[in-house]
């Protein structure tokens, strides 16, 4: 169960882009997470549920009670070094479906990806 | 009055600034000659038997260290310091190692200077497959007495390794294992994988783990890759 050490991770990484995003439109304007998308494979060792309750424990006290986690499932996609067709399957497949070659190169499906973050500038009065 | 929203696309790996911070630490490792080596296997497959084994075929020929992860006790870590620096690292629950974990045990044994430092991870083989140490090998390590159906079953674990020691040959009589079907279905899910079978205990095939392992260290001090491939 190391989901709780990826949401750690995956808090770090959000306040890091929160933090550069203010820098970057230096209006003063506070901006609160609303939304943080995540996409998990089926080799991410992502268990989506063990990750939505690591994230509910943790990222409240870190972005804010209103950030919320979406996470999107995708498939395993690879690319055949042999005949350059790239492949997505719901499971992890190793294999070129096209040609039968055996090295082929991971697109998606083996890591959490953080997508998006969604921010929300706080109105003015 | 709406507030304004804007979406911030990243695209990025969760785990990716950890990664780069291993790979300095690896590079690091690789300025001072050291192979380092992440074990990873189920509990009891032998990855300190495998450790033990090693130390006593290469006596006084080659230097190494060893940073044990584990849960609870020092157990492994005791049987290990006969042979060599032990640093234990004591997880306290966790499932598996991270870096900073790496870093520290070698930094509490005094930064040695060896030919090999092995790491052997915490016994589970889903969470350690997920976390790069800063090795440049990661060695799978799987016992005869585990069924040889682990690479399918655990397929994220066998990919990014770069070695499988298939230990326990000694049991082959007396176990449902075939190393066939092992080594068929794990090159299946990495086909650049060196399958080694190896008996710990009695000290059968260590001869060629660990010239497996001396030449990843001569291609590491030629400048050679020899690097762990997570996305091959």
């Amino acid at each position: 169960m190391h989901e709780r050490s990826l949401v750690l991770a995956l808090v770090r990484d959000v306040e890091r882009i929160v933090a550069r995003r203010r820098e970057e439109v230096d209006d003063g304007a506070l901006r609160r997470v609303v939304e943080v998308r995540v996409q998990a494979g089926p080799l991410a060792g992502v268990e989506p549920m063990l990750l939505a309750s690591a994230f509910a424990e943790t990222a409240p006290s870190v972005l804010g009670p209103d950030a919320r986690l979406v996470i999107e499932q995708v498939d395993f996609a690879v690319h055949c070094d042999a005949c350059a067709t790239t492949t997505a399957t719901p499971e992890p497949r190793f294999s070129c479906p096209a040609c039968g070659e055996r090295r082929v190169s991971i697109l998606q499906g083996d890591a959490l990806v953080l997508e998006s973050v969604l921010l929300e500038e706080a109105s003015t009065p | 009055m709406n507030a304004r929203r804007e979406i911030v696309t990243v695209r990025r790996d969760v785990l990716a600034t950890a990664r780069q911070q291993a790979r300095e630490f690896r590079d690091s490792m690789t300025r001072q000659g050291t192979l380092v080596v992440n074990l990873i296997s189920s509990p009891g497959a032998g990855k300190t038997s495998l450790i033990e084994a090693t130390a006593r075929h290469w006596g006084d020929e080659h230097s190494l260290a060893v940073l044990v992860g584990d849960i609870a006790t020092d157990r492994d870590a005791a049987r290990l310091r006969p042979w060599a620096p032990v640093a234990q690292l004591t997880t306290g629950g966790a499932c598996h190692l991270e870096w900073p974990l790496v870093e520290a045990g070698w930094h509490a044994l005094g930064r040695p200077e060896v030919e090999f430092l092995f790491v052997e991870n915490v016994g589970n083989l889903v969470c350690p497959a997920s976390h790069e140490l800063g090795e440049h090998l990661r060695a799978i390590v799987l016992s005869t007495t585990e069924g040889d159906d682990k690479p399918a079953k655990y397929p994220k674990a066998f990919r990014t390794s770069q070695a499988l020691v298939i230990n326990k040959t000694d049991l082959l009589a007396h176990v449902p294992f075939s190393v066939e079907a092992a080594r068929a279905d794990a090159l299946a899910i990495q086909p650049d994988l060196t399958v080694l079978p190896v008996s710990a205990w009695r000290g059968l095939g260590i001869d060629a783990w660990c010239d497996y392992l001396t030449a990843g260290r001569r291609r590491l001090l030629e400048g050679r890759t020899c690097a762990a491939t997570w996305r091959p």
